[in-house]
């Protein structure tokens, strides 16, 4: 424990008495306020906390019973011993009161004896719920920022490895960690990510979100610039690139700055299987991620403009389809499109064994009746089934929406323009993908701009011995991450 | 962490000017070129690629003494202040009418193919937004774009390169059917369809990297582009006989019409797709060398102030000429020959003066520096 003794009285009451009332006065309303006075060495002490933070049971079991053990020693020697910093003034010995401290006085001392006993109350270390995969490690971040440096620390046993603490909000007074590879880390990258953080000033920080909103480049944008993770192993990668990962109390989520496009669409379990069954599945994740916008937009665009390029042996079938549909093809789809997120959106709120029941509801009766009542046409029920499956297959959460988003407005594009609308709809996309930059690097490298030898880890993913060197988006400070790892070949 | 504002590297300016070239005339330049020289038009399209190469080497060898200046420097240096801008502002002028070009005749071959019902406005009001879109941004941001879509090219090549197994190579044979005469003359109407490496004029000094490595870049595009002009010139004279080639405007696309793949048919409709692609670049190429130019004369910091008011101009512009084909025809050759005297002549003019007097150039730039 540390030990920072300073003899600062600030504008702090003195007295023992003075303290007991003006603590008395602060948080006499709170019920789960203790106020513990005994005599030690026949001296009145006293301990202050709250019981629903602090560890009353660990101040009974420690510190009494040394008291006990040593009882020809002044309390004064022994608490110093377990005492952390002074507070300064009188904001700081209530904020140590709140984040869960043990503040004692004994009477005829000056000094306060700050003890922290925290009452850690966690939960198990399980598997993020919207992070699975196969093989691998199969532990996740918790809401104890504690926990989850220890996780970081754990797997990565560097010494450059770098946590700094700041705090944020001036009434939640959330901790949060700035966590990133000293001697990998861009000097820049990481001053331009402190000079943001620097800039928040609000009263609340509830989860990554907050800071996420408050430092990225482009909020008008549809596309995620910060990845969301709940997974050590990702982080640890991220970082082992030279990237910074933010992490905060209360949330098991990890903020990583800065990310790429094609950081999103990759998993860990790409890296633990062989490295041609992972680039078939990268190549399926970006397929899906085409299929996921285009696809309700071709059906619209090919029933309502070009029927033409349908082979000649599909035109009867398409046609008995659609025939008889009372609406154009965009009200089709959209109607689809909206029950499918309805769905979705019932499915994720509700309890699990409910949710199974809406799954059904939606997906047969739903799916079956509006076809039988001639509402949507059989092959719009194929085209929605299809799109929502590889919407869901991106491994981040926040691109999966955007992914979803992004193709209402090529909907009715296409519904206005046929394949002209789909076309410009996509150069819209493609456009914000190359403006947009986070914290200086491009969102959407290694291909715009490009960069050949980046693309062994997006849309393929190289054996491993292959990438001898870290991708440049973040500009890492060391480039080179292996070398003849497969020398043994030569001997 | 800032990224460098203005640069882009050699490699990508070849795209950068590979995408200005290829533009809306991909589609009828073999049918433009056929009616001045028959078959053996493609060899005019050899000799433009060559004339233009001898070009590029003129404005590398007038801006190469000073990296750091454009051509619309040049004319401030040698015009004076007032009368230089008033030309810039001129180039303005063109660039703006060769992007009307371009919206009109976008429009009108998408009208012509894809929609004939949707009203024509929308289509270019549609095509000038996103062009807006992307030119109102940094220029390696255009160019990150630029280099994203040439692969798309391969998609062309790949459609066109179908088409070679029902050629009949007798119909280019023999050579030399044309006179020599016809073959130079026809020269200038394949020069308009490569149009577009003048955007040198202007990106130079954004452009990384010594001399030889640019002119190297940008020689690369003028001869790949030169190529695949030939390639697809060729494989339509071959594809179409003679008399057939006469009577179809866009031979590209009938060809492409006439394939049936299993999984899709009406490849023309594909082709059309990633072809708005290669038009739309241009466009926005056209549209930042214009308001960069704008934004000289108006000593704006930076272009996209300026960027609007030309992507308005443009709109507006496409509106008027589109009411009947021979107004289209006429404002096409009008704009086809002001690009003589605008992208050859007067930069050939400047060439000289750059080459006989080079100490105003290098006072302008002292000036220039010093401002700084």
């Amino acid at each position: 424990m540390i030990v920072l003794f300073a003899q600062c009285r600030g504008n702090l009451p003195v007295s023992y008495e003075e303290r007991q009332s003006y603590l008395r006065d602060c948080f006499d309303r709170n019920a789960d306020f203790v106020q513990r006075e005994t005599i030690l060495y026949g001296l009145p002490v006293t301990f202050y906390f709250f019981n629903t933070l602090a560890a009353e049971t660990q101040l009974e079991e420690q510190i009494f019973r040394l008291f006990q053990e040593n009882e020809s020693v002044h309390p004064s020697t022994l608490l110093h011993d377990y005492s952390r910093r002074q507070p300064q003034n009188q904001a700081q010995l209530k904020s140590m009161l709140v984040s869960g401290n043990i503040v004692a006085t004994i009477s005829g001392d000056e000094n306060w004896y700050v003890l922290s006993l925290e009452n850690t109350i966690a939960r198990p270390i399980s598997e993020p719920d919207s992070e699975r995969i196969i093989r691998g490690a199969h532990d996740g971040f918790i809401e104890k920022l504690d926990t989850n440096i220890h996780l970081l620390r754990y797997r990565l046993k560097d010494p450059s490895l770098t946590v700094e603490y700041i705090e944020l909000g001036s009434r939640t007074n959330t901790r949060v960690a700035i966590v990133y590879i000293q001697d990998l880390v861009n000097d820049t990258l990481l001053t331009e990510v402190k000079r943001r953080l620097a800039y928040i000033d609000t009263d609340m920080i509830i989860s990554p979100g907050y800071i996420e909103e408050f430092i990225e480049d482009n909020t008008m944008s549809f596309f995620p610039q910060l990845l969301n993770t709940e997974r050590p192993d990702r982080v640890e990668g991220n970082i082992m690139e030279g990237r910074i990962a933010l992490l905060c109390e209360g949330t098991p989520t990890a903020l990583i700055a800065p990310a790429t496009f094609f950081s999103f669409y990759q998993s860990p379990d790409d890296y633990n299987s062989r490295w041609i069954p992972a680039t078939f599945i990268r190549l399926l994740r970006l397929f899906s991620f085409l299929i996921a916008i285009t696809l309700p937009a071709f059906y619209i665009s090919v029933i309502g403009f070009h029927l033409e390029v349908i082979p000649n042996d599909l035109i009867w079938p398409v046609k008995y389809a659609v025939e008889g549909i009372p609406y154009p093809p965009l009200i089709e789809a959209l109607i689809m499109e909206v029950t499918i997120e309805l769905i979705r959106e019932a499915g994720i709120r509700l309890p699990s064994p409910i949710s199974q029941t809406i799954g059904i509801v939606g997906g047969l009766v739903i799916g079956d009746a509006v076809v039988q009542a001639g509402l949507i046409s059989n092959l719009m029920i194929v085209v929605v089934a299809i799109t929502a499956i590889s919407s869901f297959i991106v491994p981040s959460n926040e691109m999966s929406t955007t992914v979803r988003l992004l193709r209402f407005p090529l909907m009715v594009l296409a519904a206005t323009f046929g394949f002209v609308g789909i076309v410009f709809g996509l150069i819209f996309i493609l456009i914000n993908l190359c403006k947009l930059e986070t914290l200086g690097v491009p969102y959407f490298a290694p291909f715009a701009p490009l960069r050949l030898t980046d693309w062994k880890d997006t849309f393929v993913r190289f054996p491993l011995w292959t990438m001898s060197r870290r991708p440049a988006d973040a500009k890492p400070k060391l480039i080179v991450r292996l070398r003849d790892t497969r020398g043994w070949k030569q001997e | 962490m800032k990224a460098q504002e203005k640069t882009i590297t050699p490699a990508q300016s070849f795209f950068f000017i590979l995408q200005t070239q290829i533009g809306v005339s991909v589609l009828s330049l073999p049918y433009v070129v056929y009616v001045g020289a028959g078959t053996d038009s493609w060899l005019s399209i050899l000799l433009a690629g060559f004339a233009i190469q001898l070009f590029i080497l003129c404005f590398v060898l007038m801006l190469r003494a000073h990296p750091e200046l454009n051509f619309y420097d040049v004319l401030l240096a040698y015009c004076g202040k007032r009368f230089g801008s008033a030309i810039i502002f001129v180039y303005v002028l063109y660039f703006s009418f060769v992007g009307i070009l371009l919206v009109v005749l976008f429009v009108r071959m998408i009208n012509r193919w894809v929609l004939p019902l949707t009203p024509t406005w929308i289509i270019g009001f549609m095509l000038v937004i996103a062009a807006l879109y992307l030119a109102r941004e940094q220029i390696r941001i255009l160019a990150r774009f630029n280099v994203f879509v040439t692969p798309l090219l391969f998609v062309l090549l790949f459609l066109i390169t179908y088409a070679i197994q029902y050629v009949n190579p007798l119909y280019v044979l023999p050579l030399f059917q044309a006179s020599w005469a016809d073959i130079f003359a026809t020269t200038k109407d394949a020069t308009t369809a490569m149009l577009g490496f003048e955007i040198i004029l202007v990106l130079y000094p954004f452009i990384t990297g010594d001399a030889r490595k640019k002119l190297t870049a940008f020689s690369l595009a003028n001869f790949v582009l030169t190529l695949f002009y030939v390639y697809v010139t060729i494989v339509c004279y071959m594809f179409f006989s003679p008399v057939e080639l006469t009577l179809i405007p866009e031979p590209v696309l009938y060809i492409l019409k006439s394939f049936s793949f299993q999984i899709i048919e009406r490849t023309d409709l594909l082709f059309l797709s990633i072809w708005i692609v290669c038009a739309f670049t241009s466009l926005v190429n056209y549209l930042y060398i214009a308001s960069a130019g704008l934004a000289k004369t108006l000593k704006k910091r930076h272009h996209k102030t300026v960027v609007t008011w030309i992507a308005g101009l443009i709109y507006v512009g496409s509106l008027f000429p589109i009411d009947s084909e021979e107004r289209v025809i006429q404002f096409s050759s009008y704009v086809t020959n002001s690009s003589f005297l605008f992208v050859f002549a007067i930069p050939l003019l400047f060439f000289v003066l750059v080459m006989t007097s080079p100490s105003k150039l290098q006072k302008f730039a002292l000036e220039k520096e010093e401002r700084n």
